[in-house]
């Protein structure tokens, strides 16, 4: 039997699982004693295990074994569900779904769980020690190595406590920390080293290295020979019984890094659950009777020709245009999928995000339902994943901080989909201390982003919406670690390029809440047809307001401005042509003027003539016309020429 | 003065771009060489402050190189440039006596760094 055929399956299922797991565990952190989760979660890792192994994947099987054991002694209430239970259980889902990526994706698993199932298999030990070492406080030693120092010491040898820091990503930490130990012994005695130099020779440690030197040498020389390695992120040389603190800018680095790859993790995942789509088998017959008809269709059309019976032709036409709309608007269904999709890894992510700052959220989901079409969600991701992180980072507040100002100790981030008329609306609205407009000024101020001056006639609201704004609110660990930039100013870029817009509004002390607004498709889009200089453009329809005959006596010049009265109002009036660089020499005293809103302002755009209304697919710019002002991509018109699509935010 | 430095490196393209590197360091270039064995021989006429040895190289490989560089001169201060992917070699190089590694793609700031410590010394 091939068993090939059945991989895809597998995967798909055991995604399934591992997203049922994730949200299980969770409600299992909160309430401990929830039977049903604890059963559920052992049904899930069992047929994971039972799965995987029927497919070969042995390290997987073992790895969904170990965590099944862990929640049969849960179950039987052999094993207590304390946080680094669960931790450990989240830690081994994930490593489940690294390999299920990696079977998916070329048929191999290449996970090493033999460190984490020894862990899972020292907690049914009742065994709490934690396996990685970390450098405490104060120096530990045996009494045999106090022995060994205090004797040395008589002899008249300075003793030293060296920390050295590594950066962990960095493959040579290793061969340096052996330098290191080599230079040093080489002036005295190594006591102690932790981790112990096995491990240390086999890189069996994260990023810092504490040895216990004994030698004649004064503490500068000591800092001479560090000093000369290269790639150490820093170093403290102590005296046996001082105590060590970490460094704070590593300790947020450090914090900073973790929670990079956490979102990295998290995001990766759930934009890859949706390279594919399932489609019900009731949309697919939908479709192939479309296509069936169109197939009759052209038949027809055929004979048509032949017999040059022509009176038939407008009959079959009609009929043909009725079913390419059919078939466009169903195609267009199978595209939409639901947002829950990529919501459902956000509890995990936010979780696990808020861990790291030592805060209490819970992340609130609503309309989950809600479908959006696939390209769309393949871009929201990295927009929402910020404004999520931003929240968890900045908007919610410590538990103390809460519980002092007399809020709830838990903060609550909420992230609702909904429908509104042709548009989707996103929305993450948070109830934590807001953002402070004055902390915006004076971070803007510093990075040269706006002068004091500018500043002081700028309103709250104004000065709020400045982090949208390059450079403000770029995180730079963040960027370094997902490879790309990150910030406000992405975001907005973002949901701009999908044609839609993101506002903001906050409160000190109440909370933050972005909202985001998409056109429900961003492939086809009803546009005006328009004509200037013989060149046909489309302007969306979206940003269309009305379109009305202007005499040209009415045009005046205000502070070198034209502008038009309709109905009371000065509307700024612009010749098209001369935006894109052509001559306009009309002697006519009637111009076509098309109202347009750009930003809620109404903005006239003077044309030749209106060509038709029409539904047009968007094809975007190849790389080297990308960002092009005032053009959002082209179309192609039923004569096969090419009109380029207006776009009214960027072009004035 | 400047450093006196010797690189070796089996393509010519990789020398060129660490002699730029550390010229731009302000250290001296005072030989080249293309293989571990060149690297022994021009080790030994010239004495350079410091090498730049590249791990794999045809008929002498780097470790080797080391080692009788190492062996010829106790003082001498030799940086091991390496790719990743090489770990196993790379502490049979801590062993051999290396004073330090560097892993290409080189950095401006690395090769800055490594020039700035060792002419300070």
């Amino acid at each position: 039997m091939d068993i090939s055929k059945y991989r895809d399956e597998f995967v798909s299922e055991a995604r399934d699982h591992l997203d049922e797991l994730n949200d299980l565990l969770l409600v299992l952190e909160k309430d401990h004693n929830s039977t049903e989760s604890i059963n559920e979660i052992f049904r899930a890792f069992h047929t994971l295990k039972g799965n995987s192994a029927a497919m070969g994947f042995h390290k997987f099987s073992e790895l969904a074994h170990a965590l099944e054991d862990i929640m049969a002694q849960i179950r039987d209430k052999h094993l207590e569900v304390a946080t680094n239970v669960i931790d450990l259980i989240l830690e081994g889902c994930d490593m489940l779904e690294i390999g299920l990526e990696q079977i998916s994706s070329d048929n191999e698993e290449r996970i090493s769980p033999e460190e984490l199932i020894g862990e899972l298999k020292q907690l049914l030990e009742e065994e709490p020690q934690s396996a990685s070492v970390s450098i405490g406080a104060k120096v530990s030693l045996s009494e045999q190595e106090q022995e060994k120092i205090s004797e040395h010491k008589q002899k008249g040898q300075n003793i030293y406590r060296i920390v050295l820091i590594f950066d962990k990503h960095n493959f040579l930490k290793t061969p340096k920390a052996l330098i290191i130990l080599r230079e040093l012994s080489k002036i005295g005695i190594l006591f102690k080293t932790t981790p112990e130099k096995k491990d240390i020779e086999q890189g069996k440690f994260s990023s810092e290295v504490e040895i216990i030197l004994g030698c004649q040498k004064e503490k500068r020389d000591i800092e001479m020979i560090i000093h000369h390695i290269t790639g150490i992120k820093h170093f403290s040389i102590l005296g046996l019984d001082d105590t060590y603190e970490k460094p704070k800018e590593m300790l947020h680095e450090e914090k900073e890094y973790a929670k990079a790859e956490i979102i990295n993790r998290h995001k990766e995942y759930a934009v890859g659950q949706i390279q594919s789509v399932k489609v019900s088998m009731d949309k697919l017959d939908k479709l192939m009777n479309l296509v069936g008809e169109l197939l009759i269709n052209n038949i027809r059309l055929q004979d048509i020709i032949k017999k040059r019976d022509f009176d038939s032709m407008k009959i079959v036409l009609n009929e043909v245009d009725r079913l390419v709309l059919d078939l466009q608007a169903d195609v267009m269904e199978v595209r939409m999928v639901p947002i829950g999709s990529i919501f459902n890894r956000f509890p995990r992510m936010v979780r696990d995000l808020a861990k790291k700052e030592g805060k209490k959220v819970n992340l609130v989901l609503e309309g989950e339902d809600i479908e959006f079409d696939r390209t769309v969600l393949d871009k929201i991701g990295d927009p929402l994943v910020h404004l999520l992180r931003n929240s968890v980072d900045h908007g919610i507040e410590t538990a103390e901080e809460r519980q002092k100002i007399g809020k709830r100790e838990e903060g609550i981030i909420k992230l609702i989909a909904r429908r509104e008329k042709s548009k989707a609306i996103i929305e993450v609205t948070d109830d934590g201390r807001g953002i402070d407009p004055k902390e915006v000024k004076e971070s803007s101020i510093a990075k040269g982003i706006i002068t004091r001056e500018e500043a002081k006639n700028m309103s709250d609201e104004d000065l709020r919406m400045l982090i949208f704004l390059p450079g403000v609110s770029t995180n730079k660990i963040v960027t370094e670690v997902s490879g790309r930039g990150v910030g406000m100013d992405v975001v907005k870029n973002t949901v701009e390029a999908m044609r839609g817009n993101v506002t903001l509004k906050s409160r000190m002390g109440k909370g933050t809440s972005v909202v985001i607004n998409l056109p429900l498709t961003i492939a086809i889009i009803t546009s005006l047809l328009v004509r200037v200089n013989q060149e046909i453009y489309a302007i969306p329809l979206s940003s269309v307001n009305q379109t009305v005959d202007v005499d040209t006596s009415k045009v005046k010049t205000i502070l070198s401005k034209k502008v038009f009265v309709l109905r009371g109002r000065e509307i700024p009036i612009f010749w098209l042509h001369e935006l894109l660089g052509y001559t306009w020499d009309n002697k006519d005293n009637k111009v076509t003027v098309i109202i347009v809103n750009k930003e809620g302002e109404e903005i006239g755009l003077v044309v030749d003539s209106i060509f038709s209304k029409q539904q047009i697919l968007i094809k975007g710019f190849s790389d080297i016309l990308k960002g092009t002002k005032g053009f959002s991509g082209a179309t192609i018109l039923g004569d096969g020429k090419v009109a380029l699509i207006i776009d009214v935010m960027t072009l004035l | 003065m400047g450093l006196r430095v010797m690189i070796v490196d089996d393509s010519v393209f990789m020398r060129n771009m660490l002699k730029k590197l550390i010229t731009e360091a302000g250290a001296e270039i005072v030989a080249e060489a293309g293989d571990g064995k060149e690297a022994i021989t021009k080790y030994n006429e010239i004495k350079p402050d410091l090498v730049f040895l590249d791990i794999v190289m045809p008929n002498l490989d780097g470790i080797e190189a080391l080692k009788s560089i190492r062996a010829a001169d106790g003082n001498s201060r030799v940086i091991m440039c390496t790719s990743t992917g090489q770990e196993m070699v790379v502490k049979e190089a801590v062993n051999a006596g290396a004073s330090d590694f560097i892993v290409k793609p080189f950095s401006k700031e690395d090769i800055t760094t490594l020039i700035q410590k060792y002419s300070a010394a």
